[in-house]
């Protein structure tokens, strides 16, 4: 019952896809002058066929994935642990407040141009560029993960003679992991979003410069363009099968209620 | 018997919000002898968690002193056990009910083969080794408070301190904890102060039934329960001392709330 079910899905998105792939190969045979500069699929697979035999795509690829993990790892480092201190007293949680507020609302891509005359087109000005913007939400939800521990989970612990540094790494890591899990899943996206960015507008090695170099070549353009999405959507898919992994706890009961 | 009390209250009280606040409890004195099980009656709201609450260290009286063992207390003391009435709110939803009873024995030096020894026998105790591998939140209430009975166990304390332990279970389950405990507390010769707002329940597992009650609560009154040897649900609550001890507790209760209200907050 429920593997004929998933087939059906299956089978829908399949369809789905063919369609779609249908569409842009209409598209782009089109001799409207308009959408002239659209090539058709089966150009953009061709050409998507000839980067795979290089190996320009992988190291720009490369590049790509390392900025984007230095990044978040850096943004988990420092976001963590400083969420960690801001929650330990509501005073710090107020007064810290409206300047994290400030620092999550600045547009990302307006302070590439600041970065890009601080450090030139180099990954670590990538890097600096994705722990200014996306340290915010693994920040915000660190906070509001400690914050909203069970105070019951806090007094067991303690009445059981736990070291402040157990009840930190056992209880409170663990309790507030559902609400930092969030932080991440959007510091992930907006990693990748910044890395493409800085590539793209600053010259930083890596895929979106490779878009940025292939602007007069549409099939290829089109072929990195695919490999940018499906990196995106790779990245999406780890964080939250992490998640689930991880949080099957916090998931699971909820699911079952 | 030790001359120590394992517990001891001196003119213990309690004010919310500074010198003007709401005063909880005021002048608690109590003594309570190791291997003894005392039972703290009163209202709903009347500060019976407070009280325990600072029996446990984790909350400074405002005047006065807890003892345990001797020594005036400042932080929750190494030889005692807490079981609270949420017990879903106090396991950890992440771990698995074995390790859950093994958090508290992580820490304190026991050899890992000690304390898995010590895991299995506390969950044999409660009759849940088959639940070992299983999350809290995959098991029935009264299993899950089973389970936080268990870590207390698996712990060793020499003060077990239980608030409303039983408040969330239905009867049947009650009535089968009511006997785990005192099986347990006979077998390990621990001493335990149970908080609860249910008078039988009270008279049925104590030595002695501590009746707080007024506004600020103070000890109305101490009540003896004469009953010797094993206990059972059955014939004990039909005994004429059950009888007379619960008439004797709820009718203080009933005083304390009179008086309560003559004083006037």
């Amino acid at each position: 019952m429920l593997r004929t079910r998933r087939r059906q899905v299956l089978l829908g998105r399949l369809l789905t896809l063919l369609a779609l792939a249908a569409g842009w190969q209409v598209l782009g045979s089109s001799p409207d002058a308009d959408v002239k500069a659209v090539p058709k699929l089966s150009a953009v697979l061709a050409a998507l066929g000839d980067e795979l035999g290089t190996s320009a795509l992988a190291t720009a690829l490369g590049e790509t994935l390392t900025t984007t993990a230095l990044g978040l790892v850096l943004c988990l480092l420092v976001g963590i642990p400083a969420g960690l201190i801001l929650a330990a007293h509501p005073a710090l949680t107020i007064s810290s407040r409206f300047v994290i507020d400030f620092c999550r609302t600045v547009p990302p891509l307006a302070v590439i141009p600041l970065f890009l005359l601080l450090m030139g087109p180099t990954q670590r000005m990538a890097v600096s560029l994705i722990i200014a913007v996306s340290v915010w939400p693994i920040l915000l939800q660190t906070i509001h993960g400690v914050r909203n521990v069970d105070p019951e989970l806090l007094s067991t612990a303690r009445s059981f003679g736990l070291p402040l540094w157990r009840r930190l790494l056992f209880v409170v890591g663990p309790a507030s992991m559902p609400y930092v899990f969030t932080g991440i899943r959007i510091s992930a996206t907006l990693s990748l979003l910044l890395t493409i960015g800085a590539e793209l507008i600053a010259g930083v090695p890596g895929l979106g410069k490779e878009i940025l170099l292939s602007q007069s070549v549409p099939d290829r353009m089109f072929a990195l363009i695919t490999v940018a999405g499906v990196l995106g959507m790779a990245l999406a898919f780890a964080v939250t099968a992490i998640e689930s992994r991880l949080l099957a706890w916090h998931h699971v009961p909820r699911a079952a209620a | 018997m030790n001359a120590t009390p394992a517990v001891q209250l001196r003119d213990l009280g309690v004010t919310y919000g500074g010198a003007t606040g709401r005063e909880v409890l005021r002048g608690i004195d109590l003594s309570i002898a190791p291997n003894e099980i005392v039972c703290i009656v009163g209202h709903s709201g009347i500060g019976k968690s407070t009280l325990i609450r600072c029996i446990a260290g984790l909350q400074r009286p405002t005047t006065g002193e807890v003892l345990i063992g001797g020594t005036a207390i400042t932080a929750p003391p190494a030889t005692l056990a807490l079981v609270s009435q949420d017990y879903g709110r106090t396991l950890m939803p992440w771990l698995r009910v074995g390790e859950n009873v093994r958090l508290p024995l992580r820490g304190v030096g026991l050899a890992r083969a000690v304390q898995d020894e010590r895991v299995a026998e506390a969950l044999s105790v409660v009759g849940l080794v088959e639940a070992a591998r299983s999350y809290p939140w995959q098991l029935s209430g009264g299993m899950q408070q089973r389970v936080a009975i268990a870590r207390a166990l698996a712990y060793r304390p020499q003060v077990l301190l239980m608030d409303e332990p039983f408040a969330s279970v239905d009867a049947q389950t009650r009535a089968e904890l009511e006997d785990l405990l005192l099986t347990l507390q006979r077998d390990l010769g621990i001493t335990v102060v149970l908080v609860t707002h249910d008078v039988d329940e009270s008279v049925y597992l104590s030595d002695r039934v501590v009746v707080v009650g007024g506004r600020p609560a103070l000890v109305r009154e101490i009540v003896e329960v004469p009953i010797s040897g094993v206990r059972d649900q059955l014939t004990t609550k039909a005994d004429p001392a059950f009888i007379a001890c619960r008439t004797q507790v709820l009718s203080s209760i009933q005083a304390s709330k009179d008086s309560g209200s003559a004083v006037g907050g």
